[in-house]
């Protein structure tokens, strides 16, 4: 074939068609791209691009009563890795692994798996991050968020709770109050690469959150620290297998100190146990044995079915009832009401609860809280459990009446002897005072809250007094008696029951020590429970002295002064001195109540936590009517008003 | 028609233009890229820069050497490619990134022959389809033996492996064959032959296959296989009509792969919308209109053959690069000729021009 220039002009022609068809193909593409589905495809990047960032504030602190931090927010550094983008993994993951003295095994598994972004490891030490940043590594990187931090470890562990890694509390304070201290998180539509960082666009303003508002608690860091202390010596010393001291402000509510042995360090939560972060003293019940005893004798009191010092036969330690024997520790005849406390017979309160009748004894364990939650402001409280009293047995009135068959939770507990010792009111226990927002402003305060009034005050006076008994010479609780002050208080020595063979078990014990000081004018109500102590399991032995320990600093620490200036005799030589200083003090506050006649100061506007402690300093009798603020006092401000006359308020809010 | 040293001035501007539109985009492209990973931002564009002044020396040059001087490096170039072409295979010789030996390394710079190869076929072809001008339609004479050649630089391209290049230059021995006056018959039996050989290629990979399925439909598996076409409709639909703004793309943020390469022409479409899409194809258009005319009106074989050649090497590429960043071809790692960033393809694409530049010189 010859060469035809002409044949070649018709093939150059069909090869600028070939390449027309090819430019229209791509205009067509392009215009169906951009115009037709460009909004669709817009659309679909803007979800790529713009992300909702999601910022979480500061979270707030928690101090105690006096301002001192018990947990902090701090900025901590997290390790991720991007496994796509991840040129060769194994020699990332091994270098890593060394950085970070991780597991090259489980560094690689964290890395082979098909995500855009995992965490290689969060939280790391500032020498760990520093390490990383060194390597420089492709696909990997370091993330700044926040650290919870809790300076004081383990002190106060289980009130303050913990918290998850995105500002979630988890338990405890932390958890109740999550939502003043976590604060708002803020949120904005940013511009996001392709590797999840943020873009940053120029004119936009850094998004401002205002961080979480701080917490403070009623607890003292002191006294907190010293029950802690004192728990875990006694714990040690008895061999026990756990413990509890709580420490409450009786006429308030309000909780100084909570420790549960052992202790859990809430800075490494992970490597606890559930059981170490429970708050065992809200969460968990207990049969609470002697201690209960106090119960039926309030409700017998204030039903006036005894008095003092009526007499009861106590069948010298054998008693058959309901067709069981009930026992008795040591032996006793006939013995007045008071030193059937004193001694904790089990057959005088059965003679008692036998005089009550049961429905009467149960309207009491009703009214003392016993079956309901107190209201605490801590996560996951128990109500223990109390049977309605038309399913009880016959027997049920006996071995309630010594604290078996019954179950409570110390707090409740803690709560009922408060209100024998703030003259018959039982209130609501609570940790947090208020919430401080960031600018310093009080969003928020915890009033004292009166639940109800229980039994009268003279009730709670003669109570006292034979509490007080329980603690002189010849009563079960005389280790609990210490120096300048005078305690009222009861011991109690629990069988714990076996739960995988029914009845109790032979040797389990709960010893325990709950009671107030000083019994006239109590500043503090505290309960001692240790659990299953092998060297003695006598609560008079084994509890009251932590009692005593932890009572006698808290008085100090808060600045009160003793009641008897005198050292207080020893016990074994001093009935009758003990007696005689009674007198003398009560001599002594008559003195004080003759020579002046007052001016009746003004309540008005305060709240209910000021006016008792203004009632408080001015050593005023006070009823208080309502919650909230004083609205009403009787007699008016101003008015001239004898001592001993009660100042009523009404209180509303 | 004025005789003299006056070139094709609508080709001329059409390099210029998309040189500049190029630097400007792997400016945009880039900088993220390059500050990532050297803490600086204009590294790529620097080396650009460079490129682009070196390749503009050499369009100088060989648009001033008249065409007929081209001829005599026919085949010492050929010989020259098909050594370098070996030697990169060599372990320890080629340079490997991303798992293929593409790379020659001399003196501190990285240097793809396949660029010159591309050169070099075309410039062979010409030569040899010139010389047996009358003879093109024997198949023995005309055709098999630059099926020979062009088999042989073909499969050592695949074997780097760079399947797009080898395709690409596939089909310029297809095109310029037909040219030149190959039998349809001799055409078709290519075409045909060639289909097994593609098939076992794209079998014997499975990454090529995973390719081939995700192009058939890239939504199958958005967020892994088809992520990269994806993105790339993404960027070409969020430019619309007007464009998001010079230096404004969103994808280049690391969601295209290679933007200031591989995928440069998406974030044109995206920053400059179907307006700007459409005028650097506009550009490709003149170079190739302007080529296919002055081929058409030179009668010298050789010429006649080189110029249409050339324009086919750089329109091919163009058109090949849009369509597979538009998903109308199967994702292969083309760059842009004048635009995408890439030092040798840049020095060759500016040589071809002024070979072309040269070609048209006195014709007009």
């Amino acid at each position: 074939m010859k060469r035809s220039f002409a044949g070649i002009k018709f093939r150059l022609a069909l090869a600028g068609v070939f390449f027309l068809l090819l430019f229209l193909a791509i205009t067509v593409r392009a215009f169906q791209l951009q115009i037709l589905e460009g909004e669709k495809l817009k659309r679909l990047g803007e979800r790529q691009h713009l992300k909702e960032w999601i910022v979480l504030p500061k979270r707030g602190t928690i101090l105690d009563r006096s301002g001192e931090p018990l947990a902090l927010s701090l900025e901590g550094q997290s390790v991720y890795a991007r496994p796509h983008r991840l040129k060769e993994s194994q020699a990332v993951g091994r270098s890593l692994a060394q950085a970070l003295a991780m597991d090259p095994a489980e560094v690689m598994q964290k890395l082979a798996v098909d995500k855009p972004f995992v965490w290689v490891k969060r939280q790391v030490t500032p020498k760990e991050a520093e390490r990383i940043e060194a390597l420089n590594l492709d696909g990997v990187g370091i993330y700044y968020e926040p650290n919870r931090y809790y300076p004081q470890g383990q002190l106060g562990g289980q009130v303050i709770g913990f918290v998850g890694r995105d500002s979630q509390g988890l338990e405890g304070v932390e958890m109740h109050y999550n939502h003043y201290l976590r604060g708002e998180s803020g949120s904005s539509l940013v511009e996001r690469d392709a590797l999840g960082r943020r873009v940053l666009v120029q004119g936009v303003e850094e998004l401002q959150i205002p961080p979480g508002s701080d917490i403070q608690l009623t607890l003292d860091t002191s006294i907190q620290h010293l029950a802690e202390k004192e728990l875990e010596a006694s714990v040690a010393k008895y061999r026990a297998k756990a413990g509890i001291a709580v420490v409450v402000e009786p006429f308030t509510g309000e909780v100084l100190a909570l420790a549960n042995y052992p202790y859990f360090n809430p800075n490494n939560f992970t490597r606890q146990s559930s059981d170490q972060w429970r708050n065992r003293a809200v969460t968990d019940s207990f049969e609470p044995g002697s201690t209960f005893k106090t119960i039926l004798a309030a409700a017998a009191l204030e039903e006036g079915v005894v008095g003092k010092e009526d007499l009861f036969y106590c069948e010298y330690g054998k008693y058959l009832f309901a067709g069981r024997i009930i026992h008795d520790a040591h032996e006793y005849g006939w013995l007045p009401f008071s030193k059937i406390i004193q001694h904790s017979s089990n057959i005088g309160v059965t003679k008692v609860a036998e005089k009550l009748n049961k429905e009467r004894y149960y309207k009491y364990i009703e009214k003392f809280g016993f079956g309901q939650a107190t209201g605490v402001d801590l996560p996951g409280e128990a109500t223990g459990v109390v049977r309605p009293v038309g399913k009880w047995a016959m027997i049920d009135l006996a071995t309630h009446s010594f604290g078996q068959g019954i179950s409570v939770t110390p707090i409740q507990l803690l709560m009922a002897y408060g209100a024998i010792a703030n003259g018959g009111f039982l209130m609501r226990p609570f940790l947090v005072r208020r919430a401080v927002g960031p600018d310093s402003r009080v969003l928020w305060e915890n009033q004292p809250h009166v639940v109800r009034r229980v039994i009268s005050e003279t009730t709670a006076r003669t109570l006292t007094s034979i509490l007080k008994g329980v603690v002189d010479d010849g009563g079960t609780g005389v280790m609990a008696s210490m120096e300048g002050f005078e305690v009222a208080g009861k011991t109690g020595t629990a069988q714990k029951p076996d739960l995988v063979r029914g009845g109790y078990s032979a040797k389990k014990r709960v010893a325990s020590f709950i009671g107030f000081v000083s019994a006239d004018d109590p500043r503090l109500v505290m309960l001692v429970i240790i659990d299953e102590p092998e060297v003695n399991v006598y609560g008079g032995t084994v509890a009251a002295p932590a009692f005593r320990n932890i009572a006698s600093a808290s008085l100090q620490r808060l600045g009160v002064v003793p009641d008897k200036l005198t050292p207080q005799p020893i016990p074994a030589v001093a009935m009758q001195e003990a007696s005689l200083t009674r007198l003398e003090r009560s001599n002594d506050r008559g003195v004080v109540r003759e020579e002046r006649a007052l001016e009746v100061p003004d309540f008005i506007g305060l709240s209910l936590r000021e006016a008792v402690e203004k009632a408080r300093a001015l050593k005023l009798k006070v009823e208080m009517r309502g919650n909230g603020y004083v609205i009403k006092q009787s007699p008016a401000a101003g008015a001239t008003w004898g001592r001993g006359e009660m100042l009523t308020l009404n209180l509303q809010g | 028609m004025r005789d003299g040293v006056a070139v094709d001035g609508w080709l001329f501007f059409a390099v210029a233009a998309l040189l500049a539109v190029g630097i400007t985009m792997v400016l945009s492209t880039s900088y993220l890229y390059s500050q990532e990973r050297f803490g600086d931002g204009t590294y790529f564009f620097r080396k650009q820069l460079i490129a682009a002044g070196v390749g503009l020396v050499a369009l100088f040059i060989s648009a001033l050497l008249p065409p007929a001087a081209y001829r005599r490096f026919a085949y010492p170039l050929l010989a020259l490619v098909l050594l370098l072409l070996i030697l990169i295979l060599l372990p320890g010789i080629g340079v490997e990134r991303g798992g293929a030996r593409r790379w020659l390394s001399i003196g501190g710079f990285a240097f793809q022959p396949a660029e010159l190869a591309k050169l070099s076929l075309v410039l062979y072809l010409a030569h040899s389809l010139a010389k047996k001008a009358d003879k093109v339609g024997i198949f023995s004479i005309g055709v098999l033996p630059h099926l020979v050649v062009g088999g042989l630089f073909l499969g050592l391209i695949v074997v780097e492996p760079d399947l797009g290049t080898a395709l690409t230059l596939g089909l310029v021995l297809l095109l310029m064959l037909f040219v030149a006056g190959a039998k349809w018959s001799h055409l078709a039996l290519i075409g045909l032959s060639a289909l097994p050989v593609l098939a076992f290629a794209v079998i014997g990979a499975e990454y090529r296959l995973r390719r081939l399925l995700t192009f058939l439909d890239p939504w199958r598996d958005a967020s892994k296989s088809g992520f990269q076409i994806i993105q790339s409709y993404i960027a070409f639909g969020s430019g619309e009509l007007w464009g998001r703004g010079l230096g404004e793309s969103r994808q280049k943020l690391f969601y295209l792969p290679e933007a200031h390469t591989d995928f440069i022409f998406s974030v044109i479409g995206e920053e400059m919308g179907l307006l700007g899409a459409l005028s650097v194809l506009a550009l490709f258009a003149i170079i190739i209109v302007r080529g296919l005319r002055l081929a058409a009106k030179i009668e010298e074989p050789f010429s006649q053959q080189l110029t249409f050649g050339l324009t086919t090497l750089l329109g091919l590429q163009a058109l090949i690069h849009m369509g597979v960043v538009m998903g109308l071809m199967p994702t292969k790692g083309l760059v842009l000729p004048f635009i995408s960033y890439g030092g040798s393809a840049m020095v060759m694409n500016l040589i071809e021009a002024g070979m072309l530049l040269s070609l048209s010189r006195g014709r007009r």
